[in-house]
């Protein structure tokens, strides 16, 4: 907007403005309009008989007018019969679509082999024309359409019921390249990529074993990406099995792009600050639950696995744990409790002692307190939650700034804001310190979902101590744990091993023997017991 | 249906047991009573849980011989249903009853302890909101808790009174056995009151446990450890009290530690010892709620058991608020009506579903 149009009154601007209509006024405390209903396809659609009838077809559904990178490219095979390759430019392979659909088929076949049934023809053709490695017959359209933009490449015969669908997928993709969030000093350093095959791939070179299965199946987003549910046939759950399918089944949405919209979607209790499926990016990890009887669901597109179920040990695990030796991992791992259990209680009861039961403090402490509080204007309580907060604010700025940037972020941050706000008397020293001893506490939590899950978690009891005190944030944290205790991921108890308390002997803390993963975990119920 | 019953294992249900019955042990002694001639608490009080654990054991051999499930089935069979429904309604009151004794005392003990200055009723509030919290998940989170917390509490108990181990003197203990063995068999069986709904409600709740012979193992486990904490607790205290100052102290436990903890270098610990009392309390008092909301909606056919423990746990609140109000003398008479003589209701009951079950089987096995 020009200062000039802000000056020409009653002139309308031209401006373009997507209005609601009258109709479309959202009620007083605001609704969802009705979408409208979906119009599920049919799965036995049929193929038009005629090469121009099917052109038509793909010019009606696909706007092939408008949309050029969907190619129909129609030519005569063996100079006689009229057929047609559809795909999409960009993720078939050009190259392959070229050298062996397109020259086979207008050079090498004879026209003496075309025989009469049009039927015949396409098992002709690929049993004898097509040299490629996953071709099939198939006579649904809708199959074939969603096939052609998953990148196949579609043969369609003029006079056929049926056509042949191809498997030329060749799209740009990125390279392996080592998890960006879950690093490791020891162990393998590839990571998953955004593209299925590439992870299954990843997958089964870890994985040698026969009863290793991938399900494909539609996501259940209307954009029809694709998921691969991965489990060991003779090892995992059947229940465990059909609860993963029957709840990805029921997913109906708009659009599913990555793993997390599919986690939160296929999950019980979504308001519960802890996931129900651990999310990795670690083949290494994919492979060591599937191995255990875990199930795993892998989305097109997104560099992550979900494994389910999943408990708080499992969120608390890194994948270095089990290459490290037993005395290391097991060390490792208690600090790694301390921290996250210090990053969620240690603020709140900081604030309890000095604000309800000063009489608990040594007169030492009680004296560094006051005397680093003494030219602070704020209450304690709301010290801490602004540090709380402004300490979010510099994760959440640190992770979203360019990579270069984000390291000054966390220097101006932690070190100049800090600083700064003490000698203001913003804030007290003391209280800058525990703000900071909780950051570095949340970040030795593995999973990020659990991170964020454990900041709502201290948020809540530093305000139910500023309100109630020691009883306060006892009376909350009996509530936490018991919310904790009751969760279940996919049936399994959020706390197993360690309550309820399962014949398996892997600890809850610390880290097991490595002799104990010959066996899978007692509560995981899998075919092996 | 949605009773939240769900089912816990072995170590979970000996630990909710433990925790119960010591809790129900230490913390529900009155001064005042308990003191007056002598202390032989640390008599009476693991002789309670000894003579409901031997009620506990009637029950069970009762409802083997007859080869039911729960307590309730046994009822049905030994009385008929309408007498059973009677009977289990009064053992769910008196389970609400040790909820409230308990709930009243914990409040009681944070407010003249810790805040002082705070309203009474504030302070229950507080205490109210785990306690639906734990009784409204369930019986399967109950059990996890107790599991979670049994061993730290322990651990954390058994370690406050390490340090009181200075202050102690055997010559405090005189009178030896209080006013006489006889009062203290008679005082050992009234205060059994408490203790037989504890027992009988594992019985009730055994589906959960994961059948009978579960709930008898978890019992015993949990009793032995219940017996002994309970008799160091009362011996502790009579080492570090005479009988005349404990008489006049509300909760001498408190004041044990506040005495004989001194100032450590980060901060004095005894008074966080109350909230990790309080912990187990809520633990016990959640698990009374819980097993009268149960009884009560099996009892009514009732489907869900949550509008049944919020309305508990509204009658909990009214009655503490009446504590709190010009209501004090009343229910305090009230209270002291059912404390003497609901263990012999109690026993009346447990005798008469034992009995008569086990007449009943006898006739029919003479049928047969």
């Amino acid at each position: 907007m020009s200062i000039k149009d802000l000056f020409e009154f009653d002139i309308a601007s031209n401006e373009f403005e997507l209005l609601e209509s009258e109709k479309g006024e959202p009620s007083y405390f605001g609704t969802f309009h009705d979408a409208k209903p979906k119009q599920e396809p049919k799965e036995d659609e049929e193929i038009p008989e005629s090469i121009d009838g099917i052109k038509d077809r793909f010019k009606k559904e696909f706007h092939t007018d408008i949309n050029s990178d969907i190619v129909t490219r129609s030519f005569y095979m063996g100079s006689k019969l009229r057929t047609m390759a559809v795909f999409v430019k960009g993720m078939s392979d050009d190259r392959l679509i070229n050298e062996f659909i397109l020259r086979d088929a207008m050079q090498s076949v004879k026209v003496d082999e075309l025989t009469a049934s049009r039927e015949d023809i396409v098992e002709f053709c690929i049993s004898n024309v097509f040299a490629m490695g996953e071709s099939e017959k198939e006579k649904s359209f809708l199959k074939i359409k969603r096939g052609i933009l998953d990148g196949k490449c579609a043969i369609f015969f003029d006079g056929a019921k049926s056509a042949v669908l191809i498997d030329a997928r060749g799209y740009e993709k990125r390279a392996i390249t080592p998890p960006q969030n879950e690093k490791v000093v020891r162990g393998p350093h590839e990571g998953f990529t955004e593209n299925l095959r590439t992870n299954i791939t990843l997958l089964r070179r870890i994985l040698r074993v026969e009863d290793l299965v991938f399900e494909f199946r539609n996501s259940g987003g209307d954009n029809h990406l694709t998921v691969a549910i991965a489990y060991r046939k003779d090892v995992a759950n059947e229940t465990l099995v059909e609860e993963v399918k029957r709840r990805l089944s029921k997913v109906d949405t708009r659009l599913i792009i990555a793993d997390g919209m599919l986690e939160q979607l296929t999950e019980k209790r979504g308001l519960s600050p802890f996931p129900q499926v651990l999310s990795t990016e670690r083949p290494d990890r994919v492979a060591s639950a599937l191995m255990e009887g875990q199930v795993a669901v892998l989305l097109d597109g997104s560099p992550y696995a979900n494994i389910m179920p999943t408990t708080l040990s499992a969120l608390m695990t890194s994948a270095e744990d089990i290459y490290l030796r037993k005395p290391q991992g097991s060390v490792i791992r208690t600090i790694r409790f301390m921290g996250a259990l210090l990053s969620i209680v240690t603020p709140a009861i900081i604030l309890a002692l000095s604000t309800f039961h000063q009489g608990l403090l040594s007169t030492e402490m009680l004296a560094t307190l006051i005397t680093s509080r003494v030219m602070v204007f704020v209450p304690m309580g709301f010290e801490m939650l602004f540090l709380l907060l402004v300490f979010q604010l510099i994760r959440e700025a640190g992770l979203r700034v360019a990579g270069g940037i984000s390291q000054a972020v966390g220097i101006i941050g932690g070190l100049i804001l800090g600083q700064a706000a003490v000698t203001a008397n913003l804030v007290s020293s003391v209280v800058l310190i525990v703000v900071a001893l909780t950051g570095l506490g949340n970040f030795c939590i593995p999973d990020y979902s659990t991170q964020i899950g454990a900041v709502y978690l201290r948020l809540l009891l530093v305000m139910a101590s500023w309100i109630g005190g020691l009883l306060g944030f006892t009376c909350v944290l009996v509530v936490i744990i018991a919310d904790i205790a009751r969760m279940k991921s996919f049936g399994i108890p959020f706390l197993s091993p360690f309550a309820p308390k399962t014949a398996s002997r892997h600890p809850f803390m610390l880290r097991g023997k490595l002799k104990m993963h010959m066996r899978a975990d007692d509560y995981m119920n899998t075919q092996e017991e | 249906m949605r009773m939240n019953l769900g089912k816990i294992g072995a170590q979970e249900s000996t630990s909710l047991v433990a925790i119960v019955l010591s809790v129900t042990g230490i913390f529900t002694v009155e001064s005042a009573v308990a003191y007056a001639n002598g202390n032989s608490t640390f008599l009476t009080v693991p002789a309670s849980i000894i003579v409901g654990f031997l009620v506990f054991l009637l029950c069970l051999f009762a409802m083997n011989k007859l080869g039911v499930a729960t307590f309730h089935e046994l009822a049905d069979r030994a009385v008929g249903e309408k007498l059973s429904c009677v009977f289990m309604l009064i053992l769910s009151a008196s389970l609400l009853f040790n909820a409230f004794v308990l709930l009243l005392r914990f409040a009681t003990i944070i407010h003249s302890y810790i805040f002082v200055e705070s309203d009474y009723i504030r302070v229950a509030l507080w205490i109210f909101l785990p306690v639906l919290s734990l009784s409204l998940f369930g019986f399967e989170t109950l059990g996890r808790m107790a599991k979670i917390f049994g061993v730290a509490l322990l651990v954390l108990f058994l370690l406050g009174f390490v340090s009181a181990t200075d202050g102690f003197s055997v010559h405090r203990l005189y009178p030896l056995f209080g006013d006489g063995a006889y009062n203290i068999a008679i005082s050992s069986f009234k205060n059994s009151y408490k203790f037989i709904p504890a027992f009988i409600a594992p019985l009730v709740l055994s589906k959960g446990i994961n059948g009978v012979k579960t709930v008898k193992k978890s019992v015993i486990i949990g009793s032995v450890f219940a017996v002994l904490l309970s008799f160091i607790t009362q011996l502790v205290i009579g080492l570090t009290y005479e009988y005349t100052s404990l008489s006049n102290m509300y909760f001498p436990l408190c004041r044990l530690n506040m005495s004989l903890q001194n100032e450590d270098y980060f901060m004095r610990t005894d008074r966080i010892g109350v909230f990790i009392w309080l912990v187990a309390g809520v633990i016990a008092i959640a698990y009374y709620v819980y097993a009268a909301g149960f009884i009560f909606c099996k009892k009514t056919g009732t489907r869900d058991i949550r509008p049944c423990i919020v309305c508990f746990m509204i009658i909990l609140s009214s009655l503490v608020l009446a504590e709190y109000t010009k209501l004090y003398a009343v229910l305090h008479g009230v209270i002291s009506i059912i404390e003497s003589n609901s263990f012999i209701v109690m026993l009346l009951i447990v005798l008469t579903v034992t009995l008569l079950g086990l007449l009943k089987r006898g006739k029919e096995r003479q049928k047969e």
